[in-house]
C-alpha cells in the first residue's frame, strides 16, 4: 500500500482522475491531498463559517468521486474543474434565503472574531497564489466589489443592482469590465490565464 | 472579449447576449436569464469560444481567497465517505496542498531537521573553504545568501529558541527548540511579515519540544518570520501575539 501511495503522488492529476472513475479510492485521496486546501479556501471564503466550509468541502469532492466521469482535460484543469464543483454548490447554498441570511450574520461575526492581533496591525493580506491577487488590485474597488459580490455571494446582477443602488447597466459594465481587465493584466505581462 | 456595442447590424438579441455575457460566466444571471442565454448560444456555437474565455477569467476568482487549512477530520470523513480502506485513511496528509508529487518525505520533520543540519555543514564547509580561496564572486554570494537568523521565544514559549535557515533561493527552513506542547486545540503556525503584513506559512507540531520546518512561500522582500499560537487548523490571520520572531530586514 505504500509503495502504491508513493505512486500516487507521483502522478499527474489526469492520471488520478482516469483511476477515480474506476473507483480507485488511493487515487482519491492523492487528488483530495493536492486540492483540499484550495477547495476549502474557496468555501470558507464563500461560507464565511469553517464548519460550512467543511460541509461544501466534503460535498464537493464527493460529488468529485460521483462524477469523475463527467470531467473533460479539454475544458480545463481539475484543479479548475473542482474548484467549479465547490463554487456552484456554494452558489446553490448562498441562494437559499435561509442561508444568506446565515452567513451575512456569519461574516459579520467572523469580520469581528479574526482580526489581527495587536502585534500585527496591518491588514491581512495572502501571498499565496500572488499572479491572481496581483491581478484584482488592477480592478477599480467597485469593479472588484461587483465581482466579489456576485462570485463568492452569490448575488445575481439585479440583486447586486439593488444592494448597490446602481443601475443595472452599471453593474453590467463592471461585471464587463472588470473581468476584462483581469484578462487584460496577464494579456500584458505575456501570461496565459491559469488554468 | 467583446462589449455590448459589438452587436453586429444592431440585433437587439445579440447585444442582449452581449451584455449578459460576463454576468453569465461569474454565474450571476437569474434562471430565466440563463435559460435565454445558453438557448441563444445553442444558435451560436460561434460564441462559445467567447463564452469560454469569459469563464475562464471568472474561474481564476477561485485561487484569489487567502488560504485556509481545513481540519484533518475532514480528509477521514470524505474517505470514509467512499469507502476508502484503513490504509489510506490513516496515512497522514501533507501539511500543505502539493502541485507536484514524490516530495512528501520533504516534510517530515526528521528528514528536515537533518537536512538543516546538513546545511549548517554546507555552509560551513563553503565560508570555510572560500575564506581560503576568495575567487568566486558568485559563490561568495551565494554563502552570504545562506544565512542563519536566531529566533528568540516569549510568552509561552519564553524558554523556546531556535534559528530561520534562508537557503538562498527565496525558501527558509524553521529550526525550533524547546517549544513546549500547544494547548489543547492549538497549533503553532508560522507566518512570513512582508511591508508589516503577516502571509500563512504554515502550521507545525513541535515533537519533544523541537521542530523543524519549512517556511512556506517565497522570503523574497521578507521583513520576519514569526510564529503564534493558532486555533487547530490554523487562522487566515493571526490571532495571538508571536511568540517566536526571526526579523529578516
Amino acid at each position: 500500500m505504500a509503495d502504491r501511495g508513493r505512486q500516487y503522488l507521483l502522478m499527474a492529476d489526469e492520471d488520478l482522475m482516469a483511476l477515480v472513475e474506476s473507483e480507485d479510492s488511493g487515487a482519491f485521496a492523492g487528488l483530495y491531498d493536492r486540492h483540499v486546501r484550495a477547495a476549502y479556501s474557496l468555501a470558507y471564503r464563500m461560507m464565511g463559517d469553517r464548519q460550512a466550509a467543511e460541509d461544501l468541502a466534503q460535498e464537493a469532492f464527493l460529488e468529485v468521486w460521483r462524477a469523475a466521469r463527467s470531467y473533460r482535460a479539454d475544458r480545463g484543469s481539475v484543479r479548475t474543474w473542482i474548484l467549479s464543483i465547490v463554487h456552484n454548490r456554494g452558489i446553490d447554498q448562498l441562494r437559499s434565503s435561509a442561508s444568506r441570511r446565515r452567513t451575512q450574520d456569519k461574516v459579520e461575526a467572523v469580520a469581528v472574531t479574526t482580526q489581527p492581533s495587536e502585534a500585527f496591525a496591518e491588514t491581512w493580506r495572502n501571498s499565496q497564489r500572488v499572479q491572481v491577487r496581483e491581478a484584482l488590485k488592477v480592478l477599480p474597488p467597485e469593479q472588484l466589489k461587483v465581482l466579489e459580490l456576485a462570485y463568492f455571494s452569490g448575488y445575481t446582477h439585479l440583486e447586486i443592482a439593488e444592494l448597490l443602488d446602481l443601475p443595472l447597466g452599471t453593474v453590467k459594465g463592471r461585471m464587463r469590465l472588470g473581468l476584462k481587465k483581469i484578462r487584460g493584466y496577464f494579456e500584458d505581462r505575456g501570461m496565459a490565464v491559469p488554468g | 472579449m467583446s462589449g455590448p456595442t459589438r452587436a453586429p447590424g444592431g440585433d437587439p438579441d445579440r447585444t442582449r447576449f452581449d451584455e449578459l455575457a460576463a454576468a453569465y460566466a461569474l454565474g450571476a444571471l437569474t434562471g430565466e436569464e440563463r435559460l435565454w442565454f445558453e438557448a441563444y448560444l445553442a444558435e451560436h456555437p460561434e460564441l462559445n469560444a467567447e463564452v469560454d474565455e469569459l469563464e475562464s477569467v471568472a474561474d481564476l476568482l477561485a485561487l484569489a481567497p487567502a488560504e485556509q487549512e481545513p481540519s484533518p477530520g475532514l480528509r477521514r470523513s470524505v474517505l470514509e465517505r467512499v469507502g476508502a480502506p484503513r490504509e489510506i485513511l490513516s496515512e497522514a496528509p501533507p501539511r500543505r496542498e502539493r502541485r507536484e508529487g514524490g516530495r512528501r518525505w520533504f516534510l517530515r520533520p526528521q528528514v528536515l531537521a537533518a537536512a538543516a543540519a546538513v546545511l549548517f555543514a554546507v555552509v560551513g564547509l563553503l565560508a570555510w573553504n572560500f575564506s581560503l580561496r576568495d575567487q568566486n564572486g558568485d559563490l561568495r554570494d551565494e554563502v552570504a545568501e545562506r544565512r542563519t537568523i536566531q529566533m528568540e521565544g516569549s510568552g509561552l514559549a519564553s524558554n523556546a529558541g531556535g534559528e530561520v535557515l534562508m537557503t538562498g533561493d527565496d525558501q527558509a527552513v524553521l529550526v525550533a527548540r524547546e517549544l513546549p506542547p500547544p494547548p489543547e486545540g492549538e497549533v503553532y503556525e508560522t507566518w512570513i511579515i512582508r511591508d508589516g503584513v503577516p502571509e500563512p506559512a504554515g502550521l507545525f507540531e513541535p515533537r519533544d519540544g523541537d521542530a523543524a520546518t519549512t517556511v512556506r512561500g517565497s522570503m523574497e522582500g521578507a521583513e520576519a518570520v514569526a510564529v503564534t499560537l493558532e486555533p487547530e487548523g490554523g487562522s487566515p490571520m493571526p490571532t495571538s501575539d508571536p511568540i517566536l520572531v526571526a526579523p529578516l530586514a
